[in-house]
């Protein structure tokens, strides 16, 4: 089990490191990254520093070295227009994304995994009719159009909730569908599946003959054995709901990283981009390990891989 | 040939109309729009669509804030949308099939290291990407097409690579390689024939997140810009007046929806019909 | 005379799908005794496997139904019982062996676990004593080590252990019917023979009466006392094992015989059945046998041969055999 978590451990590091890598390229991609990383109205003795600082007369291999080592010391770069660290800029804003992207998720899972299992154990009911549905039009929207569709419903014709803004549950709701619409539609389409399979596997069948009562047959075996690629799916969504964030936080005038990051591209603000992307991605990568080892826990055959 | 039609048996009716729909406008779209969707008339601003009070017959589905026909920009915006979304499946499947059975086929150190890339490509948040990908390249279709590209390859090689990894063991490739098949004419011959089932469902299903993600980046300013009606760039332009002219976002809206799920019932069929492995429950 | 353990009489289980009514099981009518086993043989798909999950009241609904017949326990209709009824009765007095050891036990759970469940649900016995009778279990199939292999999961055993442990799990509340579906068909050659040793073991000891359903005629001969043999959801013939081999009356059985390959024959080509197992959904008037026997007649075609006696035990429906008269 050790090496099995020491393994997927390394493998991330390694992940992230090409994350690093890319992001670098990335600014470096129009040949002059000073366009990028330095406000137009920077004096000559500012870039001067600049060259300096990221060693842009020296080979790229070198500018990669002072661009990773300046990361491994916290040094992320500072933003063009505030002139403050990247990284401080980033961390004020990621609570507000953090508590929009956990509401989120426990809307959409809660009902995602409920409909999903009322689904699977009434194949061809009422409820799965209905769930299939909704759940195939749920991947076929656009965020950006759920979140301006209800803002028209609820905010607009209703009255009821506000259009933007922070500020106690209300200002929570409509947001937070919105972000979490899409996989909600995952959740259900995807422990339908899940537990269709499951419930048509011979040892569900054992179960059944060896005269197990039936909750015994659902909640303990069919359950456990679905909960693995339920557990998997909550990695990935990870990446939709902070790329669900930028439109989101952008339509709520949400003050978090999502809109943050819409603002510094339009901006052209790149330091800032760039310490986005490489945290958020390697965030990512860790959410997926903790889940790649609580994988591990539910699975006895993993480790002996 | 045979083989082809015969999977297309029992196609479900209603994607296709609807694509078919979409195709038509798309193709013959600026010959048979009413009006011109690009030309203002500041004088018919924020007409409603026709049967709502203020509506009227010239303009089927009204008027925007300059005084564009909507319904000709709606369709126009069509094919634009098929557009992005075909050359970006197009762009994306071709990168993510030769890293696949590159990665798959030969193993070894060249699949570790493409692996990994594809993993770094999946772990970093897709619109995230495009909008930074987005803002250095600039506007315009080409650019989109170029990110959205950029951005879908790695669930295709993914997926292939896995199937490619389980044909590599079968029977016939391995005869082929023991008497002497050339590596393309194996990877041509044998190995590709088998992962097109799997390639035309991927597409098919990336073909609504493509549309969806062009939309998305459009929407952000990201995309095409103004005056193109591209659906995305058209709900953003009708946010400004959502109470008073609710059809400006809306309807554009509703074609990419109706667009996008007409792509994945009829990509689930596909995945059904073609590929048994992903047979779901009915 | 051994008392009935089980007796089905004429029971039809259909399956309604889009392209018509499947009759997977089309009025099956047999026994089987106490310390006896029954051996049900025939093609795939002639409805071996649906007649013992009829038995079970386990066909895959909506489509499938139970339409007809009795199933008597002990005396008890199984068919009128209710669901709650035949929770109690699975598991504990009929069990199932199923054929394929590699997934018939849950990966995520410890041996241990899956052979005490049984014992839990079925009985009042106190939680410690549930576990030493489930390792008691490990030890009657001859699992090696057994109080530690009771915290091993599945995936470290081997499938003829696996398929073992099934055995244990389907015998740990003393069932009065065991039923083994194909249990050797995923085994190699000697984990077969251990197997069909073990159960023949167990049968001595325990007295259970046991279906073993299988198309592999050298099971048959090693284990079964009485024989079955089933074609497009019918019995055609049944009776006792030496006679089912020695003098078989239908010419299915007879065919089915013939072609075995067999030892120190010399080099000769294999005998077929020519033609197909009939369609299901469009069972042929008559004898559904009539298109590929060799020996078909005109009223083979229009009539359908009932069950006719022909001596000791031995039943047959075919219209050659007369009472007393064999198709040879």
């Amino acid at each position: 089990m050790q090496r099995y978590i020491l393994k997927r451990l390394l493998e991330t590091l390694i992940t992230i490191w090409i994350i690093s890598v890319a992001v670098f390229m990335l600014t470096r991609l129009t040949g002059n990254p000073m366009d990028l990383l330095l406000s137009p109205m920077a004096s000559a003795q500012d870039q001067a520093v600049a060259t300096k600082a990221w060693g842009l007369d020296q080979p790229i291999y070198v500018q990669y070295w002072k661009y990773a080592y300046g990361m491994l010391h916290g040094n992320f770069g500072n933003s063009i227009y505030w002139g403050t660290p990247t990284l401080d800029i980033f961390l004020e804003r990621f609570g507000a994304t953090l508590q929009l992207a956990t509401f989120a998720i426990f809307l959409s899972a809660t009902i995602g995994i409920s409909v999903g299992v009322l689904s699977a154990t009434k194949p061809g009911g009422k409820i799965d009719s209905f769930g299939r549905v909704l759940a195939l039009a749920g991947q076929s929207m656009p965020t950006f159009w759920v979140g301006i569709m209800l803002v028209l419903l609820f905010s607009v014709s209703l009255r009821l909730l506000p259009t933007s803004g922070t500020g106690g549950l209300s200002h929570l709701i409509l947001p937070g569908i919105t972000l979490g619409w899409y996989s909600m539609a995952a959740f259900t389409r995807l422990t339908r599946s899940a537990m269709l399979d499951v419930l048509d596997s011979e040892y569900i069948k054992m179960c059944r003959i060896k005269g197990l009562p039936e909750r015994l047959v659902i909640w303990k075996h069919a359950a456990k054995n679905a909960s693995l690629p339920i557990l998997t799916l909550f990695g990935v969504q990870f990446v939709h709901f902070l790329s669900g964030s930028l439109v989101t936080e952008t339509i709520f005038a949400w003050p978090g990283v999502g809109r943050l990051a819409v603002w510094a591209v339009y901006n052209r603000d790149y330091p800032v981009v760039q310490t986005i992307v490489f945290i958020v991605a390697s965030g990512y990568l860790f959410v997926n390990l903790l889940v790649d080892i609580l994988y591990a826990y539910i699975d006895p055959r993993i480790h002996y891989e | 040939m045979i083989r082809i039609a015969r999977a297309f048996k029992g196609i479900p009716r209603i994607p296709i109309v609807i694509l078919a729909l979409v195709v038509a406008a798309a193709i013959f779209g600026p010959w048979i729009v009413p009006f011109n969707p690009e030309e203002s008339d500041l004088v018919n601003q924020f007409i409603p669509p026709f049967g709502m009070e203020g509506g009227s017959g010239a303009h089927l589905l009204g008027t925007d804030h300059l005084g564009r026909d909507f319904l000709s920009r709606l369709i126009v915006g069509a094919r634009i949308s098929l557009m992005v979304g075909a050359m970006a499946v197009f762009f994306s499947g071709f990168i993510g099939t030769v890293v696949a059975i590159t990665a798959g086929y030969l193993g070894g150190i060249v699949d570790a290291i493409l692996m990994r890339m594809t993993d770094a490509m999946l772990s970093m948040p897709y619109l995230l990407i495009g909008v930074a990908l987005a803002g250095i390249l600039g506007p315009g279709l080409l650019n989109l097409v170029i990110v959205l590209g950029v951005l879908g390859w790695a669930s295709y090689a993914r997926v292939i690579r896995s199937e490619v990894l389980k044909l590599k063991t079968l029977d016939f490739v391995v005869v082929a390689r023991i008497t002497g098949c050339g590596l393309g004419r194996i990877l041509w011959r044998h190995i590709f024939p088998n992962i097109v089932n799997t390639l035309i469902v991927l597409a098919t299903l990336h073909f609504g997140t493509a549309i969806i993600l062009a939309a998305s980046l459009s929407f952000l300013g990201m995309g095409v810009s103004p005056p193109t009606p591209e659906w995305g760039l058209m709900v953003a332009e009708g946010r400004e007046f959502i109470d008073s002219a609710w059809w400006l976002v809306t309807l554009p809206g509703l074609c990419i929806l109706l667009t996008c799920l007409a792509a994945n019932l009829l990509g689930d069929w596909l995945r059904q019909r073609l590929d048994p492995k992903f047979r779901e429950r009915a | 005379m051994t008392e009935t353990v089980l007796r089905v009489e004429d029971v039809k289980t259909h399956f309604v799908t889009g392209s018509g009514v499947v009759k997977a099981v089309d009025g099956v009518s047999f026994s089987v005794g106490k310390g006896e086993t029954l051996g049900i043989v025939g093609e795939s798909g002639c409805g071996k496997s649906m007649t013992a999950l009829s038995i079970l009241r386990m066909v895959p609904a909506p489509a499938g139904r139970i339409v007809g017949g009795k199933v008597f326990l002990c005396g008890e209709d199984l068919l009128q019982k209710s669901e709650k009824e035949m929770q109690t009765i699975r598991g504990s007095r009929i069990s199932m062996i199923l054929q394929d050891p590699m997934t018939s036990l849950d990966p995520l759970f410890t041996i241990g676990d899956q052979v005490a469940e049984p014992i839990r649900t079925h009985s009042k016995t106190h939680a410690l004593n549930v576990l030493a009778r489930a390792t008691e279990m490990l030890r009657l199939v001859k699992i090696p080590s057994p109080s530690a292999r009771m915290s091993s999961y599945p995936h470290q055993m081997s499938g003829g252990m696996r398929q073992r442990i099934v055995a244990a799990i389907a015998l740990a509340c003393e069932p009065e019917l065991l039923i083994a579906d194909e249990p050797t068909t995923s085994l190699d050659v000697t984990t077969q023979a251990q197997l069909i040793a073990l159960l023949k073991d167990i049968q001595q000891k325990l007295g259970v009466a046991m279906i073993v359903i299988t198309h592999d005629f050298g099971v048959i001969s090693r284990i079964c006392h009485r024989v079955a043999v089933m074609y497009a959801g019918r019995i055609v013939e049944t009776a006792d094992v030496q006679t089912v081999f020695g003098a078989p009356s239908h010419p299915y059985t007879i065919a089915l015989l013939k072609s075995l390959p067999r030892f120190g024959a010399g080099l000769e080509r294999l005998h077929t059945i020519g033609g197909q197992p009939p369609d299901l959904r469009d069972l042929p008037k008559g004898c559904s046998f009539a298109p590929r026997c060799a020996h078909v007649m005109d009223i083979c075609t229009t009539e359908f041969p009932s069950q006719r006696d022909i001596g000791a035990g031995h039943t047959v429906c075919c219209h050659l055999a007369g009472p007393g008269r064999s198709a040879q």
